[in-house]
């Protein structure tokens, strides 16, 4: 799009009310594929790139471009945004920013950096952030406004809005940064993509690990005022849900929907945290989004449903209010965290015109849903080795849990053996892509067991809240950990599936060009074709591939980009730790020696065509 | 006589197997980066880069590039300890290939330091 199309259209958006016209405006940009405007692309998910002049026939001749290193070991999972000639990195922990300039070699015209003086904006050291994140230091990346704001959501919590001109900082507000913690610091982190909707942007948080009750908080993108927010469970008022409106399985929810389901106040560390990818419909304005496992993680401690953890919400962003809910996992015993990506399609389901919202679930099955009403339409495995539910009751919405892998009806310190999937569930926060030319998902999967034995824990505010120890293997029948299949989300069936040997931790994007991106964790960027699944290329990036791909064209040539950074040790760890084979990987103080290395740290990795 | 015929057949058998399977398929690259991270935790000189190249050479005489990028894999997510790099510390693959790398290294070190 030329300066002069994007004036225009900027000047039109103006002349409309203000609350329309950031949405407006937003959603133009994401219509047009030379930019990738928010991190899954559009607000519907579907991390589509309309761009075609990488196609199934030249894709094998694909070479590097350029490449931009962080500097930051560690998980780099997200991807970079392209607004106009400018794109915008992120990292992992410390949460670096970088401006690049797309016309100039991507120089670098500014990095923003959170951490001072070895402090995050809310007052936390960075180690005591390190110590309460879960899984690995990394940050799902960045989002933009368009009154010229990137939004970061910190590690700490704290939702930085920059100038996306000077990196500068427009405001700080932490969003849960008074904690309960028996330490004075909160136990939540921030690690989800903060959420551009009109003029307002909206996080969710992590912990759950932490006994830390989550919630999703709007604030007013020009002055990151509080607007709303709504706890995964608790009273109604807290929750923002009404009991006679808000709607599940068809049904209103009822007074205390959610108290109800929990022993005495156990919902007050009940987890549900929210950091995966989520979806917006402007026309039905509607937020949707998933929450996360109950805690802790020992079932025994908690009977009942532990509403509305594990649960897809679909609320009006304006002022929170949950329209319908639906709990996936009710009484969740195996951490299948309901945050996966919510992606909206609309499209026939069983013969019919549908408004839908598609959800590949931790828990091994993928729900096809009405995204305006709430009703269950499709819910099928989408790995056959998914082993703990026989289905799910499409009259009640429940999974039918077999009581072999019920690690609660075997009781506390028992081993409960070959539940599949895995804590990590079929799929991980990785978030699929939906194909519009072939109609198909494409999704990154995890194809692993495990064996799972709870067992009791007395909460201490800020420790690790776990309670249960876990050993993972392959699926039976295999030694592959992964697979990179195309769902059929009306069908409720797998279209193709390619093994890999490790689950698939990337994030994949479909193109026009009837192909489709995803990584390994050997570090391999792959291209498929979408329709068979067939590999057309392959090339190997300096670390294991955990970001999401995405694409733009910048002066008439279409880029493919994906952020590659596992951390820990590369090659280059086992290099150093050769002098002294017997240390092997505990060889720390070689890996240090190695920090002013660049290939240690994350790196972007950009393609184009010769 | 017999025992010697045996041995230098079984060496033979040895040799023919270890052609067959290590394709001996390292990139320049992927060698460029070992030696590269040898020689700074080591020591930036003439020395070390003949011993670091001969170690990469060695390592790559004793297992495919394909399993030597899956140890890799594996050896960065041995440092983590989220749930999602729990699940690499006990699965079998996982096992055989840093068995292996394991081995190849300390194979390269009596070669080549």
């Amino acid at each position: 799009m030329s300066i002069l199309k994007k004036s225009i259209i900027a000047s039109a958006a103006l002349a409309l009310p203000f609350a329309v016209s950031a949405n407006s405006k937003l959603e133009k940009m994401m219509k047009d594929p030379g930019q990738w405007v928010q991190q899954s692309g559009d607000y519907a998910g579907h991390r589509f790139s309309n761009l075609d002049q990488i196609n199934k026939s030249n894709v094998g001749s694909l070479k590097v471009a350029w490449t931009f290193s962080t500097g930051v070991l560690r998980g780099h999972e997200g991807g970079p945004l392209v607004i106009g000639d400018v794109m915008y990195v992120h990292t992992a922990i410390p949460n670096i920013v970088y401006a690049l300039d797309l016309n100039d070699n991507q120089r670098i015209m500014w990095k923003y950096n959170p951490v001072k003086g070895g402090k995050y904006p809310g007052g936390e050291t960075m180690d005591r952030v390190i110590s309460v994140m879960c899984c690995d230091n990394v940050n799902r990346g960045v989002n933009y406004h368009p009154n010229g704001t990137i939004v970061l959501h910190a590690a700490d919590t704290s939702v930085i809005a920059l100038d996306a001109k000077t990196g500068k900082e427009k405001w700080i507000t932490t969003n849960l940064h008074s904690g309960t913690g028996k330490y004075g610091v909160s136990a939540s982190t921030g690690s989800g993509q903060p959420f551009i909707i009109k003029d307002m942007v909206g996080v969710g948080c992590s912990g759950a690990e932490f006994g830390v009750r989550c919630n999703w908080t709007q604030y007013d993108i020009n002055s990151g005022k509080r607007l709303w927010r709504a706890y995964s469970m608790g009273p109604d008022k807290d929750m923002l849900v009404d009991p006679n409106k808000t709607t599940s399985m068809l049904k209103p929810i009822g007074k205390d929907s959610s108290l109800k389901t929990w022993p005495g106040d156990a919902w007050k560390i009940g987890g549900g945290s929210i950091w995966g990818f989520y979806g917006y419909d402007s026309k039905l304005n509607t937020l949707y989004y998933g929450t996360g496992n109950p805690s802790t993680w020992n079932p025994v401690v908690r009977p009942g449903d532990n509403k509305w953890s594990m649960t897809i919400m679909a609320r009006n962003p304006d002022n929170g209010m949950a329209k319908w809910l639906y709990q996936m996992t009710p009484y969740d015993e195996w951490d299948y965290d309901g945050v996966n990506e919510m992606i909206l399609v609309d499209m026939k389901v069983k013969g019919k015109n549908r408004q839908a919202l598609v959800h590949f679930d931790r828990n091994g099955f993928a729900y096809t849903m009405d995204r305006a009403s709430g009703e269950l339409l499709v819910a099928e495995k989408y790995d056959p080795a998914v082993n703990w539910a026989t289905h799910v009751d499409m009259k009640t919405g429940r999974p039918q849990v077999v009581d072999r892998y019920s690690t609660a009806h075997q009781g506390e310190d028992v081993n409960t053996t070959n539940i599949c999937p895995a804590a990590l569930g079929t799929k991980d926060q990785q978030p699929a892509a939906y194909d519009r030319l072939s109609g198909l998902f494409m999704v990154p999967t995890n194809h692993v067991c495990m064996d799972y034995e709870p067992f009791k824990v007395d909460y201490v505010a800020g420790n690790a809240y776990v309670g249960a120890t876990l050993s993972m293997y392959p699926a039976p029948g295999g030694t592959h950990l992964g697979n990179f299949i195309a769902w059929d989300a009306d069908k409720g069936k797998i279209a193709w599936s390619n093994p890999e040997p490790f689950s698939v931790w990337s994030g994949a994007l479909a193109t026009a060009g009837g192909i489709t991106f995803y990584g390994t964790l050997e570090g391999y960027a792959k291209a498929v074709e979408s329709k068979t699944g067939k590999e057309l290329f392959s090339f190997k990036t300096p670390s294991g591939i955990i970001g999401n791909f995405m694409a733009y064209s910048h002066k008439g040539k279409q880029y493919v980009g994906i952020l590659s950074g596992v951390g820990g040790w590369a090659g280059i760890g086992l290099a150093a730790g050769l002098t002294d084979p017997t240390a092997g990987l505990g060889a720390v103080g070689a890996y240090s020696a190695l920090s002013n290395h660049t290939a240690l740290g994350g790196v972007l990795t950009v393609f184009a065509l010769p | 006589m017999i025992n010697k015929l045996l041995v230098s057949s079984s060496l033979i058998l040895a040799t023919l197997l270890f052609n067959k399977s290590h394709s001996n398929d390292f990139p320049t690259l992927a060698r460029s980066e070992f030696v590269f991270a040898c020689m700074s935790s080591n020591a930036s000189n003439r020395d070390f880069m003949a011993k670091c190249s001969c170690a990469i050479d060695e390592i790559a005489k004793r297992m495919t590039f394909k399993e030597y990028a899956q140890a890799e894999a594996i050896a960065r997510l041995w440092e983590g300890n989220s749930p999602r790099e729990e699940a690499f510390k006990s699965v079998g693959l996982s096992k055989d290939r840093m068995q292996k790398l394991f081995r190849a290294q300390a194979a390269s070190e009596l070669e080549c330091f």
